[in-house]
C-alpha cells in the first residue's frame, strides 16, 4: 500500500457518502435558491436573489424569525440556568444521586415527536395534565389557553426546553466532575468561604461546559422544526412558526423549492455566524494534541 | 544475527534537521547504547533503524542490505517500546505471538515458541492474563517476550527501563544483560541513563544535537573522553572542569593555584586550557586547590563535597567523612589523571597525572 | 498542658471539615433546602413522564370523571397492547433502517477517525475542520436537493434512502467521536503492529477496533438513539405507510385518534419503549458519548 495514498483510503468511504449526499447537497441548495424552482419535476429559472429580496418582505417569514428570535433567547437562559442548578444540587448533596440523575436525564432518550405528542396532552384545554395539575393545587386563575394564539410560541419552547435542560444537566455535570476535588480541598485550606470558592474557582473552571451548552442550545433554538411540526404545525395562525418550520412548509407543502432553499441557506448562514468559535476552539485544542 | 551500518544517515523534519549526518558500525552480537541528553536524537535514529521513520539521507545497512525502502516488517528486527506498547485487549501468549500469527505460523509452533519464551523470561505463569492486570516489570518482560519471540536479527530498545522504579530496573538490567549474553543477537539500546550505558554495552554512541559526539567501549569514554561535552556527560557526578593555562611543569589555575603535572611538557607555555578531573579523584591535601564548601553529603561509605573553586562549581568524592558547613575551606589534589581539553575546539588535548607533590 | 495541643491541632481540622461558623450554623438549613429544592425540580421534571405513563392506562370516562392524576380506576394494559400491534409496522420500519445506519456510520466513521488520529498526512488538520464543522450543517442546507436526487435514482420511499442519508448525517459527529478517541490511544501501538508485520488494515481492524471498544459502545448507543428518533427525513423521504419510521407513525396514530388520549399516551409509551430501553440499559455509554463528543443532544 502507497504510504500517501493510505489515509485517503480510510477516509474514503466517508468523505464518498458525504460528498455525494451531503456536501454535494449543500452548493446544491445554494445554487437552487437562485432560482424559482416548483417541486421536483423540472428546474426552475435563475432569478439571481429574488427570492432573498421576496424573504425580507415577506411578512409569514419575517413573523417566523421573530418567533426564532424569542426562541434563541428563551433557550439561552431557561435551560442552561436550571441545567446548572441541578448540576449543583446534585453534586452538593450527593442525595440518590443514580436515580436522580437517570430523572433528569430521561428526556434525552425521547425524539421530538413525543416530546411534541406527551406534552400536547401536557397542554390539552381542561382535561389535560397541566390544567388538572393548577386545578388539584387551587391555581386555576393561572390557567391560559396554553396551544392558543398568544401562549404557543412559549408553550413549545417550555416542551423543547424539558429535553435541552437534560442536555445541558449532562453537559455541567461532567464540567463539575471534571474539576479535581484536590482543587475545592486546596481552596479550603487556604480559607476559601463556600461562595468564594464557587465564584472563584468553580464557576471559571466550567467555562468549557458552558461553552458547549451554549452552543447546543443555540443551535437547537435555531432550527426548533420537529418540535414545532409535532406540536403546533406553527399555529394557531402562524402564532408559533419559526424559520427552521417556515423553510419546510414551503418547499413540502407548498413546493416552493426554490424559496425553501433560500430559507435553508438563511438558516445555515446563522448557524454558522454563531458555530464559529466553538469550531476554532476546538481546532486549537486539536492542533496542539498534534503538534 | 547481522552486523548494522549505518552510513551518513539524515533526518529533516520540515526544515528541522534532527539528525545531521551519522556514521557507526554495529558488529554482529554486539550491545551497543545510544546516549545523549533529551532531544539529542536517540529515538529518531533508532526508529530510522526500524523503519518507523523514513530516511531522509543516507543508507542504513542490517545485514548487509540497505534497509532503506523496507518496511519495518521486511527488516527482521524487533522493538522493545519505551511504553512497552502491548496490546491491551490481547493476553500475554496472544501479545507476544502476534508477529507469528500475522506470519501464518501454525499452533504448534508457536505455542512452542510463546513457552520457550516465557520460559527465559519466568513469563509461564501470567501467559493467560491481559497486561492490565501485570506488574509494571511483568510487562517490561512481556515486551522482551514479544521482541525474543521473534527471533530477529536485531533488538531495537527505546528507553526500556525507564518507567520503572530505581531497585526494578537494576535487576531488570542485569536480566537483559544476561539475555543479550545468552541469545548473542545485536542489540541497539537507547537511553538517556548513562550508568545504564556503561553498565550494559559493549559500546557507546554518545550523541548531542543530531551528531555523534565519540563511540566506544565504556572504559575508553571514561578514560579517554574525547572532548569536553563527553567528558561531562559520562561519569556520575559528571568531571569537574576547570579553567587553567599551562606554565612550567604543570598548569596554574584561575586562583593562582599550581598543580605540579606529568605530561604537560609538549604545550607551551601560557597555553589556556580546561582541566577536567573526576570528583572520585581529589584527596585531602595541605595545600593545594582550594574548595569552598556549599554543602558536604555523607552517604556512608563516602562524602560527596559540593562547592566552588574561585567560581567554578566542583563536587568531590572523598573516602573520609568530612563534616564541612557552608563557607568551610579544604584543600584538595587530584591523584589521578588529569584531562586537558582545548577551551576553543573543546577537544581533548591529552591526559597530564599529577606530579608528587614536592 | 495538654489541653492546649489538643486545641491546637483541632483547630485547622476543624477549619477544613466544617468551614466557618456561620457556614456551620448554616449547615443544616442549606442541606436540607438543597434536597428538598432537588427533589421537587426532580418532581416537576418527571411529571410528563409520570402524567403519560398514568394517561396510556386508563380509560376516557376514567380520566374525564376523576382528574388526570387520578390513579386508574382499572388499569387497561390492554391500551398498550393495541398500541402495539398497530405501531408494529412502524416498528418494524424503525429497526430495519436504524440498525443497518448504525452499523454503516460505525464502520465508516472508524476508518476516518482512524486516519485522522494516527496518520500523518498533508491537509489532516484542514479535513478535521472541515468535519468539525459539518457537524453543524443543519438538515435545512440537505433537505430538497437529497430529496430530489433520491427522487432521480428511483430510491424515494425506500429504506435505503433513509439508511444512506442517516449515515451521512451521523458521519461527522462520529468521525469526530472516533478521532478524539483513538487520540488517547498510544500510538506506539500501531509501530508495534507495524514491527510485528501488520498491514494498516490488519492493525486498524485487529488492533484500533478491540482497543475501542469502549468509545463504540458510547457511539453505538448515541446513534442509535439519534437515527431511531429522527422525525424529518422519514417525513421527507417516504410515501407509504410501509417505509416511515416509528417517529413519523406516532404523528398518524396522534391523528388518528385525536381526543383519544389514553390511546395517543399508549401509543407514545410504546414509541418510546426501545430508546428509553436502550437509554435505561446502558445509561453510562450514554452519558459518556454526550460528554466525548459533546456537540449535539
Ligand atoms: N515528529 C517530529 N516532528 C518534528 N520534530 C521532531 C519529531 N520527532 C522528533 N523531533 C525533533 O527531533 C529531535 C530529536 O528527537 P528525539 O525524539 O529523537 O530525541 P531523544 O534523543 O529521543 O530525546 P529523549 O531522551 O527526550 O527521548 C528533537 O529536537 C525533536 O524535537
Ligand atoms: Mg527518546
Amino acid at each position: 500500500m502507497n504510504a500517501r495514498l493510505t489515509p485517503w483510503l480510510f477516509l474514503m468511504p466517508a468523505i464518498a457518502i458525504y460528498g455525494i449526499f451531503g456536501a454535494y447537497p449543500i452548493f446544491q441548495t445554494f445554487a437552487i435558491s437562485l432560482t424559482d424552482q416548483v417541486g421536483v419535476a423540472e428546474p426552475g429559472k435563475f432569478i439571481g436573489l429574488q427570492n432573498y429580496v421576496t424573504l425580507i418582505q415577506d411578512d409569514y417569514f419575517l413573523n417566523a424569525l421573530k418567533h426564532t428570535g424569542i426562541w434563541v433567547i428563551a433557550f439561552l437562559i431557561v435551560p442552561n440556568s436550571l441545567a446548572i442548578t441541578i448540576a449543583l444540587l446534585v453534586k452538593q448533596t450527593f442525595w440518590g444521586a443514580s436515580l436522580i440523575k437517570t430523572v433528569f436525564f430521561l428526556p434525552l432518550a425521547l425524539s421530538f415527536a413525543i416530546v411534541g405528542v406527551v406534552w400536547g396532552w401536557i397542554y390539552e384545554p381542561d382535561v389535560g395534565l397541566l390544567d388538572q395539575l393548577l386545578i388539584g393545587l387551587g391555581l386555576e386563575s393561572l390557567i391560559v389557553e396554553w396551544l392558543g394564539p398568544d401562549a404557543a410560541t412559549y408553550s413549545v419552547i417550555a416542551a423543547a426546553a424539558w429535553r435541552q435542560t437534560a442536555f445541558a444537566t449532562v453537559v455541567f455535570l461532567a464540567g463539575l466532575s471534571s474539576i479535581p476535588t484536590e482543587l475545592i480541598e486546596a481552596a479550603k485550606v487556604d480559607g476559601g468561604t463556600r461562595r468564594q470558592i464557587f465564584f472563584r474557582i468553580t464557576l471559571p473552571l466550567l467555562k468549557p461546559a458552558s461553552t458547549i451548552a451554549v452552543s447546543s442550545a443555540l443551535i437547537h433554538a435555531l432550527l426548533a422544526t420537529e418540535i414545532v411540526l409535532t406540536m403546533t404545525e406553527g399555529g394557531p395562525f402562524g402564532s408559533s412558526e419559526v424559520v427552521g418550520y417556515r423553510m419546510y412548509m414551503e418547499t413540502f407543502w407548498n413546493y416552493k423549492f426554490g424559496y425553501g432553499a433560500a430559507i435553508g441557506v438563511i438558516v445555515t448562514l446563522m448557524t454558522a455566524i454563531l458555530v464559529v468559535p466553538y469550531v476554532r476552539r476546538m481546532a486549537k485544542a486539536q492542533e496542539r494534541d498534534w503538534s | 544475527m547481522a552486523h548494522v551500518t549505518i552510513n551518513q544517515v539524515i533526518k529533516n523534519y520540515g526544515a528541522v534537521r534532527a539528525i545531521k549526518g551519522i556514521d557507526v558500525d554495529i558488529d554482529d552480537g554486539e550491545f551497543v547504547a545510544l546516549v545523549g541528553p533529551s532531544g539529542c536524537g536517540k529515538t529518531t535514529l533508532l526508529r530510522m533503524i526500524a523503519g518507523l521513520e523514513d530516511i531522509t539521507g543516507g543508507t542504513i545497512e542490517i545485514g548487509g542490505k540497505v534497509v532503506n525502502g523496507l518496511q519495518p516488517k521486511a527488516r527482521d528486527i524487533a522493538m522493545v517500546f519505551q511504553n512497552y506498547a502491548l496490546y491491551p485487549h490481547m493476553k500475554v501468549a496472544d501479545n507476544m505471538s502476534f508477529s507469528m500469527q500475522l506470519a501464518g505460523a501454525s499452533k504448534d509452533e508457536i505455542k512452542v515458541k510463546v513457552e520457550d519464551a516465557a520460559r527465559i523470561l519466568n513469563l509461564e505463569p501470567y501467559l493467560d492474563r491481559y497486561p492490565r492486570e501485570l506488574s509494571g516489570g511483568q510487562r517490561q518482560r512481556v515486551a522482551m517476550g514479544r521482541a525474543i519471540v521473534r527471533n530477529p536479527k536485531v533488538f531495537l530498545f527505546d528507553e526500556p527501563l525507564s518507567n520503572l522504579d530505581a531497585k526494578l530496573r537494576v535487576s531488570m538490567r542485569a536480566e537483559i544483560k544476561s539475555l543479550h549474553q545468552r541469545l548473542g543477537t545485536t542489540a541497539v539500546y537507547v537511553t538517556h541513563d548513562q550508568i545504564e550505558a556503561m553498565t550494559m554495552a559493549d559500546k557507546i554512541v554518545v550523541m548531542s544535537e543530531g551528531r555523534i559526539e565519540q563511540v566506544g567501549t565504556p572504559l575508553d569514554l571514561y578514560d579517554e573522553p574525547a572532548n569536553l561535552f563527553v567528558a561531562a556527560f559520562i561519569g556520575s557526578p559528571s568531571m569537574n572542569l576547570l579553567e587553567a593555562q599551562v606554565c612550567d611543569g604543570g598548569v596554574r589555575f584561575a586562583d593562582g593555584t599550581v598543580l605540579a603535572l606529568s605530561g604537560t611538557e609538549g604545550f607551551e607555555t601560557g597555553r589556556p586550557v580546561i582541566a577536567g578531573i573526576r570528583p572520585d579523584t581529589f584527596e585531602l591535601a595541605e595545600r593545594g586547590l582550594t574548595v569552598q564548601v556549599n554543602v558536604t553529603e555523607p552517604t556512608g561509605a563516602e562524602t560527596q563535597v559540593v562547592g566552588q573553586i574561585g567560581d567554578t562549581p566542583v563536587t568531590c568524592l572523598m573516602r573520609e567523612r568530612i563534616s564541612g558547613r557552608y563557607g568551610d575551606v579544604l584543600h584538595v589534589l587530584p591523584q589521578g589523571p588529569v584531562h586537558l581539553f582545548d577551551p576553543e575546539t573543546r577537544q581533548r588535548l591529552g591526559t597530564a597525572r599529577a606530579a608528587i607533590v614536592n | 498542658m495538654t489541653d492546649m495541643t489538643t486545641q491546637i491541632s483541632a483547630a485547622p481540622q476543624d477549619i477544613i471539615n466544617r468551614g466557618t461558623l456561620r457556614e456551620r450554623l448554616e449547615e443544616p438549613f442549606m442541606r436540607g433546602g438543597q434536597i428538598g429544592l432537588l427533589l421537587l425540580l426532580a418532581l416537576v421534571f418527571f411529571l410528563p413522564v409520570l402524567g403519560t405513563l398514568l394517561t396510556a392506562v386508563r380509560t376516557i370516562p376514567d380520566i374525564t370523571q376523576n382528574g388526570a392524576w387520578a390513579l386508574p380506576a382499572s388499569y387497561e394494559w390492554g391500551n398498550l397492547g393495541r398500541a402495539f400491534v398497530e405501531m408494529l409496522p412502524y416498528l418494524k420500519a424503525s429497526v430495519i433502517i436504524t440498525l443497518p445506519s448504525v452499523a454503516g456510520t460505525l464502520l465508516v466513521s472508524m476508518m476516518a477517525g482512524y486516519a485522522l488520529s494516527r496518520m500523518r498526512f498533508q491537509g489532516r488538520i484542514w479535513m478535521f475542520l472541515v468535519i468539525v464543522s459539518l457537524s453543524f450543517v443543519p438538515i435545512h442546507t440537505q433537505l430538497i436537493p437529497v430529496f430530489r436526487l433520491m427522487s432521480d435514482l428511483g430510491l424515494h420511499d425506500t429504506f435505503a434512502a433513509q439508511i444512506i442519508v442517516h449515515i451521512m448525517r451521523q458521519i461527522p459527529f462520529a468521525v469526530l467521536i472516533m478521532t478524539n478517541f483513538f487520540n488517547t490511544v498510544p500510538g506506539e501501538l500501531r509501530e508495534a503492529g507495524r514491527i510485528d508485520g501488520a498491514s494498516e488494515w490488519t492493525i486498524f481492524r485487529r488492533i484500533y477496533v478491540p482497543v475501542a471498544r469502549p468509545a463504540l459502545s458510547a457511539l453505538i448507543v448515541l446513534e442509535f438513539t439519534w437515527i431511531w428518533n429522527d422525525l424529518l427525513w422519514g417525513l421527507v423521504l417516504t410515501q407509504g405507510a410501509g417505509k416511515k419510521p416509528v417517529t413519523v407513525g406516532i404523528l398518524s396514530f396522534e391523528g388518528e385518534y385525536e381526543i383519544a388520549w389514553n390511546m395517543v399516551a399508549s401509543g407514545a409509551v410504546v414509541a418510546a419503549i426501545p430508546t428509553l430501553a436502550v437509554f435505561l440499559a446502558f445509561q453510562k455509554h450514554f452519558i459518556r458519548g454526550m460528554t466525548m463528543g459533546s456537540v449535539k443532544g
